[in-house]
């Protein structure tokens, strides 16, 4: 379908005016006009809506970034590599996500800078230094058992407490004690059983998340990610990786403790976005101990350390939780 | 379009719907979120016997409903420091809904698009990237850019142009081809 209505440049600077949301409240209703009373205004809009909506998804999927310009670069500092729903990001480059001619040896070779980065680091402790530290030890292919708790002071019934085991940056496994779900990640796709269901399976936690709406009973775990477009916030990596994006961060106590305390506090509004975040690292090797996010509607959220236990190379898969449920992709 | 599972054919309209959602929030999170609870109507609606004719038409719908409820609750006027003006938001919304494009030319400008996008000096990519990848603003772009908000905003306006332009000679190429 050719664009054949011609619209006059005046129209067209309107119609990018507005996704630019930089039009007057003259010009918005100079444009309200033209649409309800130009056919041309509205075919022209309409195809540049289109255009605006392909973007954003070619966006959301990696597919705007310049091939030959690698995401990463030692400057950016531990975590910013590697596997698909790692989010941390350069300061230089605040990418959601990252692309996917992001090959292994690229992933590789900035591993090396990064280690070295972090080997030449400076001896002060700041608290940028702590967060990459901790960044760098979430993506240890290391098990690692959290408990989580979801608390709010005004409403008890909200309380719940769940078990969270995570291996880097994107496998993990999350069950509430009442065990009426499990969802989890293997790393490539999404899963969700609940005792005697189907386990439902997608690649993309796009597709998944209306699906847990309906059918897990207690919805607050949704409200551990962010945004559709960020990876839940379960996992450690997700969790820094956000306040490195989106936070201004201190160094809540001095030098010389067993434990680095460092507290984010978020820059502007954002949707679903935790007002603040504290995050406890071991001092020696980074690793995080505890993390509480809180929420303006005093909902708040606590990871605390149970062990490091070596878990069985399957754990991350759905059969190994539902070994004889129907499979139902997404 | 075939006739898949709804929540399939609500993805194959994401961009049409996003670009929509866009419009009228100019908040690609937002936009997102929309999107997602649309997701969540559709799915509660495609488990119910009812049966529904015009899945494009009424998905339309379901998002322009969503998309004004959540304008109206999250008060974006605070975020934004100022709502767009209601009578643009009602023209931009029938502009939506009366769009009657088959789902094939659609699909043909998205390719055209695409190819467009994938010629881009890496430079314009760059740009576009910017800020459609990473939701950048005018002032995070320049400041990295080496460059000023409004250089900015004025490039990526001819992108824009150039990109539409470059769609619709395609179309019309591969419509004299045909």
């Amino acid at each position: 379908m050719s664009d054949k209505n011609k619209s006059t440049p005046e129209t067209e600077a309107l119609i990018i005016g507005h996704f630019d949301n930089s039009l007057t409240e003259r010009q918005e209703s100079e444009l309200a006009q033209r649409l309800a009373t130009c056919p041309e205004t509205r075919a022209r809009f309409r195809t540049q809506m289109r255009m605006e909506g392909r973007l954003h998804s070619l966006g959301r999927d990696g597919f705007l970034a310049p091939a030959a310009v690698p995401q990463a670069s030692a400057a950016d500092g531990p975590g910013s590599h590697i596997e698909h729903r790692v989010t941390t990001v350069a300061e230089s480059s605040p990418s959601r996500r990252i692309p996917p001619v992001f090959t292994s040896w690229m992933a590789a070779a900035s591993t090396v800078l990064l280690l070295t980065a972090w080997a030449l680091w400076p001896s002060g402790v700041n608290a940028a230094s702590v967060l990459r530290k901790a960044q760098l030890a979430a993506q240890e292919l290391v098990d690692r058992t959290y408990r989580v708790t979801l608390s709010n002071p005004n409403d008890q019934a909200l309380e719940q407490e769940l078990t969270l085991n995570i291996r880097g940056g994107s496998k993990f496994v999350i069950r509430p004690v009442d065990g009426s779900y499990i969802m989890g990640s293997d790393g490539s796709e999404f899963w969700m059983a609940r005792p005697d269901g189907p386990v439902w399976v997608t690649s993309d936690y796009r597709a998944l998340a209306p699906a847990l709406r309906r059918r897990i009973p207690n919805q607050r775990i949704l409200g551990l990610a962010t945004s559709p477009n960020k990876p839940l916030l379960l996992d450690i990596t997700g969790l820094l990786s956000l306040i490195k994006q989106k936070y201004e961060i201190e160094l809540v106590n001095p030098n010389g403790t067993p434990e680095h305390h460092i507290r984010a506090t978020l820059r502007s509004e954002t949707v679903n976005a935790p007002e603040t975040i504290e995050v406890w690292a071991d001092a020696d090797t980074g690793v995080v101990i505890k993390a509480m996010t809180h929420w303006t509607n005093q909902n708040s959220r606590t990871l605390e350390l149970l062990n490091s236990e070596t878990l069985n190379q399957n754990w991350y898969q759905y059969p190994r939780h539902a070994p004889n449920a129907k499979l139902r992709r997404l | 379009m075939t006739e898949s599972q709804p929540i399939q054919q609500y993805l194959q309209l994401r961009s049409e719907f996003m670009g929509y959602l866009y419009a009228i929030t100019r908040d690609a999170e937002l936009a997102e979120e929309v999107y997602q609870n649309a997701a969540v109507v559709i799915i509660e609606k495609a488990s119910s016997d009812e049966a529904i004719r015009n899945f494009r038409a009424w998905a339309k719908e379901v998002v322009r409903r969503q998309a004004l409820h959540a304008i109206r609750s999250r008060e974006t006027a605070r975020r934004h420091g100022r709502a767009i003006a209601p009578e643009l938001l009602e023209a931009i919304s029938k502009t939506f809904c009366e769009d009657e494009s088959t789902a094939s030319i659609v699909q043909e400008e998205a390719k055209a698009m695409q190819k467009c996008v994938d010629e881009l000096p890496q430079e314009k990519k760059k740009l576009v990237a910017m800020r459609y990848e990473h939701d950048a603003t005018f002032d995070e772009i320049s400041s990295r850019m080496n460059s000023t908000p409004a250089a900015i905003q004025r490039a990526l306006s001819r992108i824009r142009k150039m990109l539409h332009k470059c769609t619709q000679r395609r179309l019309a190429l591969s419509e004299v081809q045909q």
